[in-house]
């Protein structure tokens, strides 16, 4: 178990290590330099101290060593462009505790409703709970979050005004990003638990379980919720990607002041800094979150808590 | 058996809980048992119409190809079949110590599932619960059918670990089935379903999926256990090897019907049905004259969604008679409740020298060398 | 032998106990109809009535999208000023958009957009992840390890920063670089699941079998490995054009889609986004588009697993 955290933890390090460099390479190479289109309106030696203060006049795999070293020691990823004197960690700093804030409410809530939606489904397969459940699990799917985002702002707060459009501060701000976010997770978790579960009744110690007495609901809640939920676990870290997918537009509609609005912001503004190191960021959040739950299940699942490893 | 002695029978038994049992009770009775699935193709009726009693501390074996009805027969008994696919038809009866196991209420059903029938499957791979531990998996029925406390269930557990011969039992408590070998998994599966020491133990091919030594030694170990605690088995399987020297009385299964039943002596040393024969005969045996083949059954048993009118073996039978594909065979008994189903018993049947080619011919010789190298005793 | 027979003792015909000879046995008799893997495919395809309905959905909405710009007499990029944002009527179905383009007219050249990301996207990766899991499953030893190790680092980055990086990268925006930078990791999850797949298969019984007869490697590939194959790559392959179609519409909706006067479903919702509390249909009608083909596709999916997986087959 310990080599096997050991290992992952180092993968981890190279993925990132990985993912920056192409990240920067790549914004480094975008046809054009990110400055060009501010150069043209700026007299000639406004320019020349703009491409030092970025340190764009240096070559490039220099500026990417320069880069590293600032990354690793400090943690400092740079100064917006566009946003001249705006430090890109302070920023994500400021709006990235906002963007999860919401977006992990959302997560859990649309987990836990969707886990307990599948299981109904599961227990009355083929009976009408099933159908609604599959219904909703399929609508999920299908209306993209922000199509229903918007239904909900029509509805909600164009129509009967009950909340407002939008805004941020106030607790009733939270009700239309969070109802629009958890549509995902539901759909998702009542799918995969619904299988889940009906592939645990179909197994032969479901069948022991009976043959000893035990109760339906002490099936569910000794062998069938146990064995079930274990694999649902890993589908968390995949999860987390989707809670920044769905800042990226929710925020902008719900003008949140969140991390996600930023990154969308910078990337129409083509503020290359700001893209690297949101990605980065977002990389490293990502990558950590699926191996946090990885070890996590290691150390539920007794079958790869010895091995060490997945089957 | 007669209504009377079921009257009997129920006077003496009206407290399940009580375990004191004599030697030669009936315990379970079951007759008319039918069984069908509803699949998308039909009606498969799996079970077709079979009748079988179980005595205190006796064995009973069910033997027969895969698919004719063995292990659904034990479901059914165990009330373990889903229903629906699964349907036990109107007019079966399965009467445990008098008691009706169909019409029993749910919460009566749950002590009789565990406390009073305890059950042993195939592959205990995949029957023990991957995330729980042995010991918990043993300890869970005494909790939900004994009032005792949760140190005394555990003491318990660890009891019935060691008592099915696995060693370090305070070890294997905690370990998950996993982290077992095949035939010490097998072990802590006769360990759960006797936690409870029921009266009852059903074995659906408890050694199939076992190596050979390992396969002798669960079948030694059931012994001891049957013989400690006179408990009543019901064993299925395939293999007339296992049977020869555990099982009292034999029933031979085909196509969903009893095609032969007796002691293991009757079977073995008179059988009676053309089946049975073939099965003796496909027995490897040590001794053979030589160069002889092993013999091999030809063909499948017939898919149960037919409706099957006249015996069902007749396409692969060695002595088929016009009337066997017309009319099903009626009882022939033969004295000590061996009898068979078989039109070659009619008083019209032509003798067995009307058959010329049949391979499958039974004679006493045969029978003995077969019964020298299973090793039925002689009495 | 106490033979006490209990059968009815009147008298049979003696010829019902003429033996019956071999030959009129038929021991293999089978009672069920032999049913080969894609006949049995298609009856159970055929019962699904949902999947049928969604697949007979997608045939009008691709006619739609073929045909319905020549039936409509505006060109998709006509900018009309004096009709900006109309209602829905007999001469603009749809209505008209910010700068009175028809609507409908718009839908039926955005869809072609969007269908042909979905269908594209899902049948390069569909190839492209074959050949890799193929290449990697027989190669196998340290060549294997390689290609697992690279599908496991890209697996492991955000999908979608992916996509957006490129697009960026890209600069031009146009069908063909939306289908490479959503289609440079798509291929991820096809790969694992043909290289998965067949391991599993070269180990199986019926391979080693067939080996074991001297059955020629090509033949063996032909005859065992692609049938068994085939049927998750189409499963895959339906299930993965809804998640391009997501992902175009996502691209779209944050600003680095498809590059206007063409238009796509995405693109289109996310211009009447900025105003679609004044004029909700110009909403309304693309993001049905989305949903409607999300939904056919999924459920088409559905209905193709339950008919292919034989697995479920009772």
């Amino acid at each position: 178990m310990i080599r096997y955290t050991v290992k992952r933890i180092l993968m981890m390090f190279l993925t990132l290590f990985i993912v920056t460099t192409i990240t920067f390479f790549l914004m480094h190479s975008v046809p054009g330099d990110p400055l060009a289109s501010m150069a043209k309106k700026l007299p000639d030696y406004a320019v020349q101290n703009f491409y030092a203060k970025y340190g764009l006049d240096k070559p490039v795999t220099e500026q990417y060593f320069i880069f590293l070293k600032n990354l690793v020691t400090e943690g400092d990823l740079g100064e917006s462009i566009t946003k001249p004197g705006r430090s890109v960690s302070q920023t994500i700093a400021e709006t990235a505790p906002i963007s999860a804030q919401w977006g992990f409410i959302a997560m859990f809530i649309g987990i836990a409703i969707g886990t307990f939606l599948g299981i109904i489904a599961a227990y009355n397969r083929g009976k009408w709970p099933d159908y609604v459940v599959t219904f909703i699990a399929m609508l999920g799917v299908c209306i993209p979050s922000f199509v229903f985002a918007s239904l909900l702002q029509y509805l909600l707060a164009g129509k009967w005004r009950l909340v407002p459009t939008a805004g941020w501060g106030k607790p009733i701000h939270f009700i239309l990003p969070v109802t629009a976010a958890i549509f995902g997770p539901i759909a998702t978790y009542a799918r995969y638990t619904r299988s889940s579960v009906l592939e645990v009744l179909n197994q032969d110690y479901i069948l022991t379980a009976e043959a000893k007495g035990v109760s339906r609901s002490g099936i569910l809640f000794k062998h069938v919720l146990r064995n079930a939920m274990l694999p649902l676990i890993t589908m968390i870290g995949p999860q987390v990607a989707g809670v920044f997918t769905g800042s990226f537009v929710l925020e902008r509609m719900f003008s949140i002041p969140g991390l996600g609005r930023y990154f969308v912001e910078s990337i129409n503004a083509r503020d290359y800094t700001m893209i690297i190191g949101t990605t980065v960021f977002y990389a490293a959040l990502f990558i950590f979150s699926v191996l946090i739950v990885d070890l996590v299940y290691g150390l539920v699942d007794p079958r790869i808590r010895l091995s060490g490893r997945k089957a | 058996m007669d209504s009377k002695k079921l009257e009997e029978m129920q006077d003496t038994m009206q407290d399940h809980t009580n375990k004191t049992q004599n030697p030669g009770d009936i315990v379970l009775d079951v007759q008319n048992l039918q069984v069908s699935f509803h699949t998308y193709a039909g009606e498969v009726k799996a079970v077709r119409g079979i009748d079988f009693y179980l005595r205190q501390g006796e064995t009973l074996a069910f033997v027969g190809e895969s698919g004719c009805g063995k292990t659904v027969t034990a479901k059914a008994v165990m009330q373990l079949l889903k229903v629906p696919p699964a349907e036990i038809k109107p007019g079966s009866v399965i009467n445990f110590a008098g008691e009706n196991v169909l019409t029993m209420d749910k919460k009566r059903l749950r002590n009789y599932k565990g406390n009073d029938v305890g059950m042993i499957f195939q592959d205990a791979m995949t029957s023990l619960n991957p995330t729980m531990t042995c010991g918990k998996q043993i300890e869970e029925s005494l909790r939900i059918h004994t009032d005792l406390s949760k140190e005394e269930c555990k003491k318990q557990a660890i009891e019935m670990l060691r008592l099915v011969e696995i060693p370090n039992p305070e070890a294997r408590y905690r370990q998950y089935p996993h982290e077992l070998s095949g035939g010490m998994r097998q072990r802590v599966m006769i360990a759960i379903a006797l936690a409870c020491r029921p009266r009852i133990m059903i074995a659906d091919e408890p050694t199939t999926a076992l190596d050979v030594t390992i396969q002798a030694q669960i079948m030694s170990l059931l012994r001891d256990l049957k013989e400690k605690h006179n408990t009543a088995i019901i064993l299925v399987t395939h293999d007339l090897g296992v049977v020869a020297n555990f099982a009292d009385r034999i029933q031979v299964m085909y196509a969903g019907q009893v095609v032969e039943s007796g002691t293991t002596q009757d079977i073995f040393k008179n059988p009676q049905h053309p089946y049975t024969w073939a099965l003796l005969k496909s027995i490897p045996r040590v001794d053979g004259e030589g160069k002889e083949d092993l013999y091999s059954l030809y063909g499948t048993p017939p898919d149960l969604i037919l409706p099957l009118e006249g015996c069902p073996f007749t396409d692969r039978c060695d002595y088929a008679m016009q009337i066997c594909r017309e009319q099903h065979p009626a009882k022939t008994e033969f004295g000590n409740h061996h009898c068979a189903y078989c039109w070659l018993h009619h008083p019209q049947a032509p003798s067995l020298d009307a058959f010329p080619e049949a391979q499958t011919r039974f004679d006493q010789d045969f029978a003995l060398k077969k019964t020298a190298t299973t090793g039925v005793e002689e009495d | 032998m106490s033979d006490v027979n209990t059968n009815t003792m009147a008298t049979l015909s003696p010829d019902s106990f003429k033996p019956i000879p071999a030959a009129d046995k038929s021991a293999e008799f089978m009672a069920r109809p032999k049913i080969t893997y894609w006949s049995d495919a298609w009856r159970r395809f055929k019962q699904n009535k949902v999947a049928l309905v969604a697949g007979v959905m997608l045939l009008l909405l691709i006619l739609m999208v073929i045909f319905g710009p020549m039936l409509s007499p505006y060109a998709y990029d006509a900018i009309n000023r004096d009709l900006r944002h109309a209602p829905p009527s007999t001469e603009h179905w749809f209505g008209t958009d910010e700068l009175g383009r028809d609507i409908f007219t718009r839908i039926c050249v955005g869809g072609r957009v969007s269908i042909a990301i979905g269908i594209c996207g899902a049948l390069i990766s569909a190839i492209v992840g074959t050949l890799y899991g193929a290449i990697s499953a027989f190669a196998g030893g340290a060549v294997d390890n390689i290609m697992m190790r690279i599908v496991e680092i890209l697996n492991s980055v955000p999908y979608l920063l992916v996509i957006i990086l490129l697009q960026l990268y890209l600069r031009e925006r146009n069908l063909g670089t939306m289908l490479i930078a959503l289609t440079i990791t798509g291929w991820l999850g096809s790969a694992r699941m043909v290289r998965g797949q067949l391991l599993a298969l070269k180990n199986q019984d019926f391979v080693l079998a067939a080996r074991t007869l001297g059955v020629s490697p090509m033949r063996i590939i032909l005859s065992h490995l692609i049938p068994n194959t085939m049927n998750i790559i189409i499963i895959a392959i339906t299930f993965d054009i809804p998640g391009y179609i997501f992902a175009e519409a996502f691209l779209s909706f944050i600003g680095i889609g498809i590059e206007s006067p063409m238009t796509s479903w995405g693109a289109m919702t996310s211009i009447a986004q900025q105003s679609f509390l004044f004029y909700p249909t110009e909403m309304l009608f693309p993001s049905l588009m989305i949903a409607i083909t999300m939904l056919s596709f999924v459920l088409l999916g559905d209905g193709l697993r339950d008919a292919l997986d034989p697995r479920l087959r009772d």
